[in-house]
C-alpha cells in the first residue's frame, strides 16, 4: 500500500512511492518488479534519473478527526495513523510535542478526507 | 467587577475584545441593521458614548429554548464569570448559536429591570467585531458618557521589530484582522523553567514580542523559548488558561477560547497572512535545531518525518541554539507543505512543517557543548532508517593506532 503522506513519482505509467535524491529519484515498490532490487523485506527499490520521471510530487492526505484537522500518515486494514493537534489534554511542564496526537484510528472515524498533490518541479 | 471590554476599542482591556471578533465563521462580518452600524462606527472612531447609546436603544435578541415553562436566560461561563448572551440582530444570533430554535426580544432597560443576579455579566454579540462584555449597569453609564474607554498606550517606547510595528499599528487603528494576523503568523518569546512550558500563576501564560519587553518583565537569566505563536495556540492547554502578550502596561490579554480560536483563524487566513512572506525555494537546503529528546526520536526511533519550525541552512548561524543538541539538515523539495511564519526583521526566515517526509540523504549533525559539530547519522529511505555516520575523530584515532 502506498503511503498517504510523502513523495511520489510517476514512471513508466506507474505511480510509485518515491524519495528525491539529487539527480536521482528512488522509486519504491512492495512487490518484485523488473529493475527493482530488494532492499529490505517487502520493499523493492529502483533508481531512475529525475529527468526520466513523468511526474514527481508530494502527496498529502488530510481529514477531520473529531473536529480537528489531521494529516493521514499511514494506513492499514480499516485503520489510519493520523496526526492532529488537540490541546485539551495539555498541561504545563510537558514535553515540546505535547498537544500533538499521533494515533491509529478506525478509518471510519475520519471525515472530509482529501488528497492534495503538489508537483515539486 | 469592572470588566468592560468593547469591540474594536484600543488598549489592554479592549484587545481581548477585539480578538474575540476573530470571526472564524464569518470572516466578512457586516452590520445587519442600523444599531450594529452605529455600534461599529462608534468603535471605529473611539466614541464610547455613541457605542453604549446605540446599545441602550437597541432591540436585543435573546436566544430562547423551545421548552415548556418560563423562559430562562441563556448563559455561558468564561473563567469566573457567567454571561447572559444577547444579540443585536437575528443574524448575529443565528451565526453564533446554531440549533437555537427561537428568540425573544428585549431591551437593555428591561434586562436591567429584571436582572436576576448582580454577579451576572452581559455578553453582547460575542465573537463579532462589535462585541462587548460588561456588567449590565455599564450600558446605562456608558450611554450617559460616564464610561471612558480611554485608548491605552500601544507599546511603551515604541515597536522594536516588525511584529511589534504591526501590532502597534493594528491596536492604534483598531484593526482586528491585522492584530490577529500579526500575532498568529509571528514568533514570540516564552519564559520557561527549562521546559518549553513554564507553570504560571493563575492559569496565565505569558509571551513577549521582543527580548526587550521580556527583559523588562522577567528576572534576568530566565530562559526564553522562541516559538511560533501558532504553535502555542495549537498546544493551548484549554479554555481555562489565559494568554497575556507583553505583561505590563501594554499587555494584550486573551481568553483561552480566543487563543483556541486563533487556530481556526489561521486556517482561514493563512493565504493572506503568508502572502508577503518568503516561500521555500525549489530544492532548498533547510535545517531544524533539535533538543536531545527530539534528536533521539530520529536516532533511536527512526522517525521518518519533520514537524515544527524550520529555517534555511544558510541562516543557521543566526538561529538561536539554546538547548539545541542536534541540527537536522535536508533538501526540501516541496514548498507547499512549508507554512511561512512571520518573524522579526533581524530573525532568520522560518517555516512551520507538519509531518513532512524526510528525503533520502537527510543528515543529523551533533552540536557539542563546546560548539564543535559532527555528522552523526543520515537517513536511508530504502530502509526507512537513520544510519550512523562514522565519527571523524574516532576514525583518525583508529588510523593512528
Amino acid at each position: 500500500m502506498t503511503l498517504p503522506n510523502g513523495y511520489r513519482a510517476l514512471w513508466d505509467g506507474i505511480e510509485y512511492e518515491a524519495s528525491p535524491d539529487g539527480e536521482l529519484v528512488r522509486l519504491y515498490a512492495n512487490e518484485p518488479a523488473p529493475g527493482f532490487d530488494l532492499v529490505r523485506s517487502g520493499r523493492f527499490r529502483r533508481l531512475v534519473l529525475a529527468s526520466d520521471v513523468d511526474w514527481l510530487g508530494y502527496v498529502r492526505t488530510t481529514a477531520t478527526v473529531a473536529g480537528h484537522d489531521a494529516v493521514v500518515l499511514d494506513e492499514r486494514a480499516g485503520e489510519a495513523l493520523v496526526e492532529y493537534h488537540d490541546p485539551t489534554g495539555w498541561a504545563p511542564g510537558q514535553g515540546p510535542d505535547f498537544g500533538v496526537r499521533r494515533v491509529w484510528l478506525s478509518a471510519a472515524s475520519l471525515a472530509d478526507r482529501q488528497e492534495h498533490r503538489w508537483p515539486v518541479r | 467587577m469592572s470588566v468592560v471590554r468593547a469591540g474594536a476599542d484600543r488598549g489592554r482591556a479592549a484587545a481581548s475584545m477585539s480578538v474575540g471578533s476573530c470571526d472564524v465563521a464569518q470572516p466578512t462580518w457586516t452590520p445587519a441593521n442600523e444599531t450594529e452600524s452605529a455600534m461599529a462606527s462608534a468603535l471605529a472612531t473611539g466614541n464610547s458614548q455613541a457605542y453604549f447609546r446605540a446599545l441602550a436603544g437597541a432591540t436585543l435578541y435573546l436566544p430562547a429554548l423551545d421548552e415548556p415553562g418560563p423562559q430562562q436566560l441563556v448563559t455561558v461561563r468564561s473563567g469566573d464569570d457567567q454571561y447572559v448572551l444577547v444579540f443585536t440582530s437575528t443574524e448575529a444570533l443565528a451565526s453564533r448559536l446554531r440549533g437555537i430554535p427561537a428568540f425573544r426580544t428585549t431591551t437593555c432597560a428591561e434586562l436591567l429591570d429584571k436582572w436576576p443576579d448582580p454577579a451576572l455579566m452581559l455578553a453582547v454579540d460575542p465573537e463579532t467585531p462589535i462585541q462587548a462584555y460588561a456588567p449590565i449597569q455599564v450600558v446605562a453609564d456608558g450611554a450617559a458618557g460616564r464610561v471612558d474607554l480611554t485608548p491605552a498606550v500601544a507599546l511603551p517606547g515604541g515597536p522594536v521589530n516588525a511584529l511589534e510595528a504591526e501590532l502597534d499599528q493594528a491596536v492604534r487603528e483598531s484593526d482586528v484582522d491585522a492584530l490577529i494576523g500579526a500575532l498568529v503568523s509571528g514568533v514570540v518569546l516564552m519564559p520557561t523553567d527549562g521546559e518549553r512550558w513554564a507553570p504560571a500563576p493563575e492559569q496565565t501564560i505569558a509571551v513577549f514580542t521582543s527580548p526587550e519587553r521580556a527583559a523588562a518583565a522577567v528576572p534576568g537569566g530566565t530562559p526564553l523559548a522562541e516559538l511560533a505563536f501558532l504553535d502555542i495556540a495549537l498546544d493551548w492547554p484549554g479554555i481555562g488558561w489565559r494568554l497575556v502578550v507583553n505583561p505590563g502596561e501594554s499587555a494584550l490579554e486573551f481568553t483561552g477560547a480566543q487563543v483556541l480560536g486563533f487556530v481556526e483563524w489561521a486556517r482561514h487566513g493563512v493565504d493572506a497572512a503568508g502572502a508577503d512572506l518568503p516561500a521555500v525555494a525549489v530544492a532548498e537546503a533547510l535545517v531544524q535545531p533539535l533538543p536531545v529528546e527530539l534528536a533521539e526520536a530520529y536516532l533511536v526511533g527512526h522517525r521518518p518525518d519533520i514537524s515544527g519550525l524550520v529555517h534555511r541552512e544558510s541562516d543557521l548561524t543566526r538561529v538561536p541554539m539554546g538547548g539545541v543538541t542536534h541540527v537536522l539538515h535536508w533538501i526540501q523539495h516541496c514548498a507547499e507543505v512549508c507554512l511561512p511564519v512571520r518573524v522579526p526583521d533581524e530573525a532568520p526566515a522560518a517555516w512551520r512543517l507538519t509531518a513532512v517526509q524526510v528525503p533520502h540523504g537527510a543528515k543529523l549533525e551533533k552540536v557539542g557543548d563546546d560548539g564543535r559539530r559532527s555528522w552523526v547519522a543520515a537517513y536511508d529511505a530504502d530502509l526507512s532508517e537513520w544510519l550512523p555516520l562514522p565519527d571523524p575523530d574516532r576514525m583518525r584515532e583508529a588510523l593512528r593506532s
